[in-house]
């Protein structure tokens, strides 16, 4: 099935939860921010949400910026 | 004499009156060194997408002892703002946000409007919001009136490098709103940072001109300087302005020649 990272179309093994996709892709807590169909969730929350087909995650961090 | 001139914002006491962004260093690596030269205390970030799990600098790895102030860059309208605003603070990095709302292109000017809207909701919120806008007088006090811990008024379109563009505007700010004004956007060269401070800005922030400079840690150093420099000439009292003429600073007697005919 196909979900929304970052606006970007992405491949995912059904039944996948947040928590296995982000390990998956080297993702750790702490360093990054997660929107899930534009909700932030907190990485305590990642195991318990289990990806669906077309769900949409924003992954952000920080960067250089003035 | 810095101790007592402590420069108090969002519950805070800076001792530093320089705020450095972190954009455009040629490599996070000079970062650090560019940090510690400026002196400062808080340093500005965006966010972004992360594309790579393991982006090879990873910035936080590289700000060391500063408070942290993201930006919402990126945001076109206040909606925007608040939703960048409110993953910045999920990343745990505190309650400071610079609201930064732009929606055109070619001058990257803020718009004043949604600015304003987005601070009013990011303060009930409990966020140290400080607003980034076009120097106007009307849109300043109704940020102070929402309960903006400073107001940063642009010098000169964001990274041009032209120094204080609006000086007459900022001055008026300076001199009409009781939250600290901050030059943010544009200063170039330590020189205008130190004009900035000796008009009264309570601060100035600066990324371009560092991040963009031969030496970054060398120029870094230079805004530390000027920047004090300036806040005491402003603490001093910068002396009279003659309109025409002009005043001997040496006696006009006991010259040597005193006394000798004049041929």
């Amino acid at each position: 099935m196909e979900i929304i990272v970052n606006g970007k179309k992405t491949k995912v093994q059904k039944g996948t939860s947040l928590e296995m996709f982000l390990a998956g892709k080297g993702f750790a807590p702490g360093k990054f921010v997660i929107e899930y169909n534009d909700k932030l969730v907190e990485a305590i929350q990642w195991k318990n949400i289990i990806l669906e087909p077309q769900d949409r995650l924003e992954i952000v961090t920080f960067v250089g910026g003035g | 004499m810095e101790e007592k001139d402590l420069f108090k914002i969002g519950g805070e006491k800076l001792t530093s009156r320089l705020l450095l962004g972190t954009g455009k260093f040629a490599s996070n690596k000079e970062m650090p060194e560019a940090i510690k030269a400026s002196g400062t205390q808080l340093v500005t970030v965006a966010l972004r997408r992360a594309d790579k799990a393991f982006p090879e600098e990873n910035i936080l790895n590289y700000i060391k002892e500063c408070i942290l102030m993201p930006n919402t860059s990126g945001a076109r309208t206040a909606e925007e703002a608040i939703r960048i605003a409110h993953m910045a603070k999920a990343m745990g990095c505190g309650k400071w946000i610079k609201i930064e709302v732009i929606s055109d292109n070619r001058y990257l000017m803020p718009d004043n409007i949604e600015t304003i809207k987005a601070t009013e909701v990011l303060v009930r919120e409990g966020f140290t919001v400080l607003p980034y806008i076009s120097p106007d007088l009307m849109t300043a006090k109704r940020l102070a009136d929402a309960g903006a811990a400073a107001v940063m008024p642009l010098a000169a379109p964001i990274g041009s490098n032209r120094g204080l563009q609006t000086k007459e505007l900022i001055r008026i700010l300076i001199n009409e709103i009781d939250v600290p004004i901050i030059v943010d956007a544009g200063i170039g060269k330590p020189s205008q940072a130190a004009e900035s401070m000796e008009m009264g800005a309570a601060a100035v922030l600066v990324n371009t001109a560092v991040a963009t400079a031969k030496n970054p840690v060398l120029m870094a150093e230079a805004f530390c300087l000027a920047v004090k420099a300036g806040r005491k000439a402003y603490l001093a009292g910068t002396g009279r302005v003659l309109s025409a003429g002009s005043s001997a600073s040496s006696p006009l007697t006991g010259f040597l020649h005193d006394g000798e005919k004049i041929k």
